[in-house]
């Protein structure tokens, strides 16, 4: 049955690992308008556990499962974690009387963290994304027949499709110092494109639909240092209180440009990328600051807040983005995980979390921020023999508002996390 | 314990299933919605670039053996004078034993007329005299001038389109009738390339009318008194010499003056590139050249019949193709649009083609009407008329500035 196990693992982990990078292809349809802006949707994923408490997970740390939110967090890494997370967002968005709903499916974060020193360092290797930039709009037009050469009014349409994003390719270390107190440092190398393609077409068959492909690529190294602070016994017996904070300094990226169309199933220049210019778009800031409290070693209470500082972000002219604004999430959840007992019953094996998040969005339109309320519930599913598991997590999560001209979305997500949990270069003497 | 291992199968089969339904669901969507939200920063536009930098060109044609021969003298008053010679020559292939011709048989062409050109109801006469040179309908070109011989071996008048028979002298019909009647092929051939060149149909001075007519449904008929020894002979070699006398003047602002026979074309000096063009992004390329009905009609008589031609073709030519250009197919073809005289050519996959994969640098020449051995000239407004000249008519998708 283990091999079962860490062969489907094995499988999804290079599926994952594949894809990850390749978030950008241009598959899926659908989405949500609101990553037409800036570099596309923020990314928030780090860790399975934290996703279903709805927190970021900064303050938490567990031996079994990896984790990119602190790198303060892989000084405590006992065994070789590996992970990768499949997911599935559905987006069911109103927009005046029109209502339509789009489904993704797509890759998130892929992580090995391995120990040094077995809970004194560690090191990560991790591929996440940071923003997705997926949606497709249709806009419909006329051109009076006095300015075309018809002789009627010309009618076409352009669909707008958005797609791509930003990775972080990242490595870095945690060490613990003292008992209690961990520091993290990860540099990382951020690149992807945003793609925007706007393809015209007409009622009219004389004239030809044709497209505007524009690419924007973007690379840029980041910085990101983490602190962890754990305690055992903090304020009862057998309880543990834990802090983390996280800063990701502001990463300028170097960008390039390009204007391409389609000609007989070739992609051409319209503008070669040396003319439509190179430029120097910055991602912001990044900061997280966390508590969390084990009331007993079975259940967990963790809370924390993210801040994007949005309003600093300069776009590829380097121009500030009116549009965005610096952004806050709040998360706070908790989990149970059943102390494994020989002869339970199933779900009395299962690990079960619980939170809520609020997210103020890192866009205002027409004055109103592009807010995000969300639950998030998970399961964790632990093998018997090993420390690996499945982990299930949802998310129901309402977004922006149907009023000024704005789309509201309600938000479905669904996280499948196949975390590989071993001791690796240890011989084993017993078996 | 009941824990991964004991619901795997469950489990594994759940996960499978989920899996593949989220990825063909997640193929399938195709909303749009809140379009106002991304808005688009492309726009189609539409511009016109004229063509301002028009000429006529004269390419060597060639008029052998082409659907037509044409003859006669026209003085049309728009365009200038115009002389043509029909050139035929009979066959004198004859099948061994079977075709003979009769003493004293009389010789006549029987041919159909049509596409008259020059005054409706005035009758005008041609003469049919020998060609005194040998000559090749493949190499004739319509600048060529055929050797004529100065008796006169048929004279006809023309005043319709019926069909007619010209009885042919007799010195001519003995003539061909000696040879023909030649046993051996070879002698037979021989002689006849030595001393008989063809007929050739010539105006009687200014006949002030030219026709067409099917060389391959004329025929040389041998008809004796008695109805024995009669044959019918088809024409294996015809050709159009045509001179011309033109009053009219391509100026270099004015309209051009393009006949079908190709020995005037129009050419068409487009660049294409971004900065002629104006765009790089075409949903349309139409270019539209119009007919100067206005020039064509001055100072033309009411009963003044002109054949005309309601297709204009397009050419791609090479500097040096230009002297084959007679061999070359037209790459677009257009009908005249009856409501404003124009012709209107979509060239937008060219253009895309030109300026995004390609260096072709072929430029574009155009005629209206058919090479077919009929005369058809017509006239293409120019830029003297700002509204009518030659233009492309550009739709473009474009980001907006």
């Amino acid at each position: 049955m283990q091999k079962l196990i860490t062969t489907l693992a094995l499988a999804a982990f290079l599926v994952v690992g594949l894809s990850a990078s390749s978030e950008s292809r241009d598959i899926w349809k659908g989405g949500s308008v609101y990553s037409h802006y800036g570099l596309g949707t923020p990314y928030d994923f780090r860790a399975t556990y934290a996703d279903g408490m709805g927190v970021y997970g900064v303050a938490m740390h567990d031996n079994r499962i990896s984790s990119v939110a602190n790198p303060a967090s892989w000084s405590r890494a006992v065994f070789t974690n590996v992970s990768g997370v499949f997911e599935m967002k559905s987006h069911d968005a109103t927009f005046g009387t029109e209502q339509v709903q789009s489904t993704q499916f797509q890759t998130g974060p892929f992580q090995m963290v391995m120990p040094i020193y077995r809970d004194r360092m560690g090191v990560s290797l991790s591929i996440t994304p940071k923003t997705s930039s997926r949606y497709t709009t249709l806009n419909d037009y006329v051109l009076p027949a006095s300015q075309n050469h018809s002789g009627s009014d010309l009618n076409y349409s352009i669909e707008n499709q958005g797609s791509g994003g930003i990775n972080k390719i990242e490595a870095g270390i945690g060490i613990r110092f003292t008992r209690h107190l961990s520091v993290g440092y990860a540099p990382s190398l951020f690149l992807g494109s945003i793609n925007r393609t706007q393809t015209v077409s007409f009622e009219d068959a004389d004239y030809r639909s044709s497209n505007l492909k524009e690419s924007t690529s973007h690379y840029g190294f980041g910085n990101r240092f983490g602190l962890y602070y754990s305690r055992r016994d903090a304020f009862r017996q057998n309880d543990r209180a834990a802090f983390g904070l996280m800063v990701s300094l502001p990463v300028n990226f170097v960008s390039e440009r390009s204007l391409e169309t389609r000609v007989d199933f070739m992609d051409v220049d319209v503008r070669p990328a040396s003319e439509y210019g190179d430029g120097d778009a910055t991602y912001p800031l990044e900061a997280s600051a966390g508590f969390s409290y084990n009331i007993n070693p079975a259940l967990q209470l963790s809370t924390d807040l993210l801040y994007q500082n949005w309003d600093n972000y300069s776009n590829f002219n380097g121009e500030s983005d009116p549009n965005l604004q610096d952004r806050f999430r709040a998360g706070l959840g908790g989990q149970y995980i059943a102390p494994r007992r020989d002869g339970a019953t199933m779900f009395s094996n299962f690990v079960y979390r619980l939170g809520v998040s609020y997210d103020t969005g890192n866009l205002k339109l027409n004055d109103s921020s592009i807010e995000t309320f969300s639950i998030h519930a998970g399961i964790g599913i632990p093998s018997s023999r090993t420390n690996s598991s499945i982990d299930i997590n949802a998310e129901y999560g309402f977004r922006g508002t149907d009023s000024d001209g704005l789309v509201s979305e309600r938000v479905f997500g669904l996280k499948v996390s196949f975390n590989l949990s071993e001791l690796m270069f240890i011989q084993r003497r017993l078996q | 314990m009941q824990t991964f291992d004991g619901i795997s199968n469950r489990l594994t089969l759940s996960l499978a299933l989920l899996l593949t339904i989220w990825i063909f669901s997640g193929c399938d969507d195709t909303p749009v919605v809140g379009g106002d939200l991304s808005p688009d920063d492309a726009s189609v536009k539409a511009d016109t670039v004229l063509l301002d930098d028009t000429s006529i060109i004269s390419t060597p044609s060639f008029s052998g053996n082409r659907q037509y021969v044409t003859t006669g003298s026209v003085d049309d008053p728009a365009i200038g004078q115009l002389f043509a010679t029909a050139m035929l020559r009979p066959s004198i292939d004859r099948e061994e034993g079977a075709d003979s011709i009769g003493p004293g048989a009389a010789a006549s062409i029987a041919l159909s007329p049509d596409y008259f050109y020059g005054m409706e109801a005035e009758p005008a006469s041609y003469h049919i005299v020998e060609i005194e040179r040998r000559w090749r309908s493949s190499s004739w070109r319509y600048d060529s001038i055929p050797e004529l011989g100065h008796s006169v071996v048929a004279e006809f008048t023309l005043t319709d389109s019926d069909s007619i028979v010209v009885p042919l002298d007799q010195q001519w019909a003995d003539k061909y009738r000696e040879i023909f009647m030649t046993e051996s092929d070879a002698v037979r051939d021989s002689l006849y390339e030595a001393e008989m060149h063809g007929l050739a149909i010539v105006p009687a001075d200014d006949n002030g009318k030219m026709f067409s007519f099917e060389p391959s449904q004329a025929e040389l008929l041998f008809e004796t008194a008695d109805g024995e020894g009669g044959i019918s002979q088809e024409f294996r070699r015809w050709a159009v010499s045509l001179e011309k006398d033109l009053t009219f003047s391509n100026d270099a602002d004015g309209s051009r003056l393009v006949f079908n026979t190709m020995r005037h074309m129009l050419e068409l000096d487009i660049e294409f590139t971004e900065e002629f063009l104006g765009t790089n992004n075409f949903s349309r390329v139409e270019l539209v050249m119009y007919k100067d009905t206005v020039s064509m009609q001055q100072d033309v008589p009411s009963t003044f019949l002109r054949p005309g031609s309601e297709t204009m073709r397009v050419y791609q030519l090479e500097d040096e193709q230009l002297d084959f250009a007679i061999t070359a197919d037209p790459t677009f073809q257009s009908n005249i649009r009856s409501e404003d005289n124009s012709f209107r050519f979509n060239l937008t996959n060219l253009v895309n083609e030109r300026l995004h994969l390609n260096s072709d640098s072929r430029k574009l020449y155009g005629v209206i009407g058919a090479n077919d051995g009929r005369v058809f000239p017509h006239i293409i407004s120019g830029k003297n008329d700002p509204g009518r000249s030659p233009k492309l008519l550009i739709t473009s998708f474009s980001k907006d500035q």
